[in-house]
């Protein structure tokens, strides 16, 4: 994507979104969360590549 | 997906751990040097690493050192991957997402329906953009064989953290830019994006995007579910 370009809304689309619902629940995001472990918090020893070599 | 093999890591941490690396290999390093060395190593050792086929926009984004590191320093986005400890321990870098604050222009919405975006009490004459989260990188690597990830599972990493600072600051709208071909737009609107206002090719792009939102949960409602 990486767009610099501004996002600009008209009174049609601005009033669709101030009455529209949200289309996920709060328990649903919620539960994206905790999906995925930091790596930091593994117990097991990760080699990085810059810890072999570094430039 | 086999979740529990997949984990979460932060630009942020990546970068801050090759610095650690390169000022124990050279404990006097000066600042600019420390930079230069910094791109290096993340362009060698990440960036190369990764392939996003048909889109050399954000192929270009890792690879070009200077452009996610600049962004990522000076506090304009965060980036966040999904990576997976192989059998030799070592990372794989499976795909990753940009997130940031961003201010939608509202200038030409009429009054009144300004005033159903914006803060009870703040006048709407003076106000133009109302701040909402982006979601403005989501990139898979193709370099990676067998890539257990989908675009699901960035958009849930994007989310979970889009939620955090939800819950701490609040806001009510996610926005994105998605690459105007039917299947991506639909695992876009499958998730609960919705379109709107017209297309976007920024210049010297070949690629145009969909501008899309997604409302958070807010009001009486949210709170029962």
């Amino acid at each position: 994507m990486i767009i610099s370009t501004e996002l600009k809304i008209n009174t049609t689309e601005a009033e669709k979104i101030a009455d529209s619902k949200a289309n996920i629940s709060r328990n649903e995001l919620v539960s994206k969360v905790t999906k995925f472990s930091n790596v930091q918090d593994k117990s097991i020893k990760v080699i990085r590549p810059w810890q072999k070599k570094v430039l | 997906m086999a979740e529990e093999s997949i984990v979460e890591e932060n630009l942020q941490t990546i970068l801050s751990e090759i610095c650690k690396s390169i000022r124990d290999s050279d404990p006097d390093i000066g600042e600019k040097q420390l930079k230069k060395r910094l791109v290096a190593n993340f362009v060698e050792y990440v960036g190369q690493n990764f392939f996003v086929e048909k889109n050399k926009e954000l192929d270009s984004f890792l690879k070009d050192g200077n452009k996610s590191i600049k962004e990522e320093l000076n506090g304009f986005s965060r980036t966040y991957f999904l990576e997976r400890i192989n059998k030799n321990d070592e990372i794989d870098y499976l795909g990753f997402v940009t997130i940031r604050i961003f201010n939608l222009d509202i200038s030409d919405v009429d009054i009144k329906i300004k005033k159903k975006l914006i803060l009870s009490g703040k006048s709407p004459k003076n106000i133009d953009c109302i701040p909402c989260y982006l979601i403005e990188q989501v990139a898979k690597n193709s370099n990676v064989e067998d890539n257990p990830i989908g675009a699901k599972d960035l958009l849930d990493l994007a989310m979970g953290k889009i939620i955090q600072s939800n819950n701490l600051l609040g806001s009510a709208l996610v926005t994105l830019l998605g690459v105007n071909i039917d299947k991506v737009i639909n695992i876009y609107s499958e998730y609960g994006f919705e379109k709107f206002g017209e297309l976007k090719t920024p210049s010297g792009s070949t690629v145009s995007y969909q501008p899309m939102y997604l409302k958070l949960p807010t009001g009486i409602d949210s709170l029962c579910q």
